[in-house]
């Protein structure tokens, strides 16, 4: 088994109006201005209520970093009393959506993906030692960070789509990358 | 586990009127970029209401001071009631909002944070008799560290917000938790 390192979770929700298609798109977007392969594991929409639909999703974006490093991104959607509202927009008409919506965001740091330390019960070892002594200064504070400050950037850029009043990112320049 | 103490005990700060509640985030979370502290944004609720937005948040950013020690603060920011406004200042239209506000501070220091003293009953017994009687001042150290940063932050959010504020009141968190 490789070793893995969670990430601490975090969740947005939100109540309003809100156009579900771009922001699906613009979290696809961003998966892919970071180079993760990004996976649709489930998507689910249950017959509708006389409040609305209910729809539950679940991606996974990873990244192989190096030959022994790799990152894990998960999202998971809920969204509840999902109805479209038609909005004029600019003399332009636009669907939008008025749900609840829940986005909790997660992930892990994976070292040994290709499990090459797992054949011996000395190799086990050796990676124990490598990961927990040897390397431990860079499993948290370069891998480590990066993921977590890339995941908080995701977290970032929802927060501004749906412009929540808590938009400010005052670590955008944490990694020096754009987000 | 690591063992985590409670030293400042729901401090808190209320607010009805009119405030800058993206810059109120703003403010925050650039106090804790500035001083290094590594930020969590646990919870982020938004919902819009015919009276106005409503927003839960709960931040839990945190400093590894130490490869013992690791302070931790907990704010949890309730606002209801939310209504957009401007306000005419010198010529100029300024947007604001106008709402109630509740800020909730807890703070914690963390000892052992990698759980290094916990594998036998006697090791942890040794690091309770070290953390109470033989490193006391360095757990009196992270412990004024934690009240020196809060006690900042609080006054820089009452000074953000206009609040009547006591002139002498720099220690104020240490005198009320330590008498």
């Amino acid at each position: 088994m490789a070793f893995e390192d969670p990430l601490p979770p975090s969740l947005i929700r939100y109540r309003g109006l809100f156009d579900w298609a771009g922001l699906y798109a613009a979290i696809a977007d961003w998966f892919k201005h970071y180079r993760f392969i990004l996976h649709e594991e489930m998507y689910k929409h249950k017959v509708p209520s006389p409040l609305g639909a209910e729809q539950e999703l679940f991606w996974y974006a990873e990244e192989d970093v190096n030959e022994f490093v790799k990152f894990r991104l998960e999202v998971s959607f809920h969204l509840w009393d999902m109805t479209e509202i038609e909005v004029v927009k600019d003399g332009k008409k636009k669907l939008l959506t008025n749900a609840r919506l829940e986005i909790k965001l997660g992930g892990k740091l994976i070292f040994d993906w290709q499990n090459r330390f797992e054949k011996t019960k000395f190799t086990r070892a050796l990676h124990t030692l490598y990961i927990q002594y040897i390397y431990r200064r860079e499993t948290s504070s370069i891998w480590g960070d990066m993921i977590y400050y890339r995941l908080l950037g995701l977290h970032a850029h929802i927060k501004q789509y749906l412009d929540l009043q808590t938009k400010w990112h005052a670590y955008e320049g944490y990694l020096g990358e754009n987000r | 586990m690591s063992e985590t103490r409670l030293v400042v005990d729901q401090l808190k700060f209320t607010y009805e009127g009119i405030f800058d509640m993206p810059g109120l985030h703003q403010m925050i979370s650039n106090f804790f970029y500035e001083r290094g502290w590594d930020w969590i944004e646990k919870l982020n609720t938004e919902q819009i209401f015919p009276t106005g937005r409503s927003v839960k948040i709960e931040l839990r950013p945190f400093k590894n001071i130490t490869d013992y020690y690791k302070n931790i603060i907990r704010i949890r920011i309730y606002g209801t009631n939310i209504k957009s406004i401007e306000v005419e200042q010198g010529g100029s239209r300024i947007p604001l909002y106008e709402g109630k506000l509740m800020i909730i501070f807890d703070g914690y220091v963390m000892s052992d944070r990698y759980n290094k003293w916990e594998n036998k009953p006697i090791w942890w017994f040794i690091r309770t008799l070290m953390d109470k009687y033989v490193f006391k001042d360095h757990m009196s150290k992270a412990d004024q560290w934690l009240y020196s940063d809060l006690e900042d932050l609080y006054l820089r959010i009452k000074t953000f917000m206009n609040v009547y504020r006591y002139v002498r009141e720099r220690n104020m968190i240490s005198h009320q938790v330590l008498g």
